[in-house]
């Protein structure tokens, strides 16, 4: 890591841009610099891929929408009780 | 532009109840005033239900609902507005990535069932870092949704974010470890 006044290496300012070019939330021109990269450099790319299966696992694993049923089945009686009163 | 029909609501808002009670839980950091809120939200909702536009994004449209109904009964010196260094997190993950390797776990993610490991320390996470990574992981909404939703800064957003995901992954590799499937230990690191 690089100390402050310090200027960055190119595999650092693609490191730090790692989780937002995975997300989408980089601009086109960042992007491509990423991209570029990371075609280059096997390091910067197996921190990539790390972080990918990552995010591919997180995903594959997310939480279902089951611990809500009670929560749905109040809201639907209030919006009964609601539709009553409109 | 037509208006939605009031028959509709239970087929158009009724299906993001759980994005909304993931926003209602970030803002509120409290199940029982997370559950009021999501009421709250999906009665306004009902009431304002002629102002949707049909076709238009229906979660966010709930989620800005939930947002003013939560400012609405909520003063907002509760809200934390912490500032972390998203950059330090960011290499944050680097450094369990090459922890991970020295461990030959390089493929950590991709060779084992990692599923109720991660569901665990999603549930483990601090509450601020959880919500935004079930937020922007799981719900898939944007880092500017998520900003606009909880009233923090964007920079906020990211390293909330990234903490989390790098503290996942910490534990994610910690258990592995503890199972056993680690195949060499961090002596061995050959590689920087």
């Amino acid at each position: 890591m690089t100390l402050p006044g310090q200027k960055r290496s190119e595999c650092e300012e693609v490191v730090l841009r790692l989780w937002p070019h995975l997300d989408g939330a980089l601009p086109e021109s960042e992007q491509a610099r990423v991209i570029a990269h990371l075609k280059e450099c096997d390091g910067c790319r197996s921190h990539y891929d790390f972080a990918r299966a990552f995010l591919a696992a997180v995903h594959r694993a997310a939480p279902g929408d089951d611990e809500f049923a009670a929560l749905r089945e109040r809201v639907e009686y209030a919006i009964g009780g609601e539709r009553g009163s409109l | 532009m037509p208006e939605p029909s009031i028959l509709s609501f239970e087929s158009i808002a009724l299906p993001h109840l759980p994005a909304v009670a993931r926003v209602a839980r970030a803002l509120t950091r409290d199940t029982v005033d997370a559950d009021d809120l999501v009421q709250e939200t999906f009665l306004r909702a009902l009431r304002h239900w002629a102002t949707f536009v049909p076709g238009s994004d229906c979660r966010r449209w709930l989620a800005t609902i939930c947002r003013n109904a939560f400012l609405a009964q909520k003063a907002r010196e509760g809200l934390v507005t912490a500032v972390d260094d998203e950059a330090l997190e960011t290499f944050g993950a680097v450094e369990v990535h090459r922890s991970a390797r020295a461990a030959g776990l390089e493929d950590l993610f991709d060779r084992f069932e990692l599923g109720p490991a991660i569901q665990l320390g999603i549930e483990r996470l601090e509450p601020i870092f959880r919500d935004v990574l079930t937020l922007f992981d799981v719900e898939g909404f944007t880092y500017e949704e998520i900003a606009d939703m909880l009233m923090i800064p964007l920079g906020t957003v990211r390293s909330r974010l990234y903490r989390a995901r790098r503290q996942l992954q910490q534990t994610l590799l910690a258990h592995a470890i503890d199972r056993g499937y680690a195949t060499a230990t961090p002596a061995d690191r050959s590689t920087p």
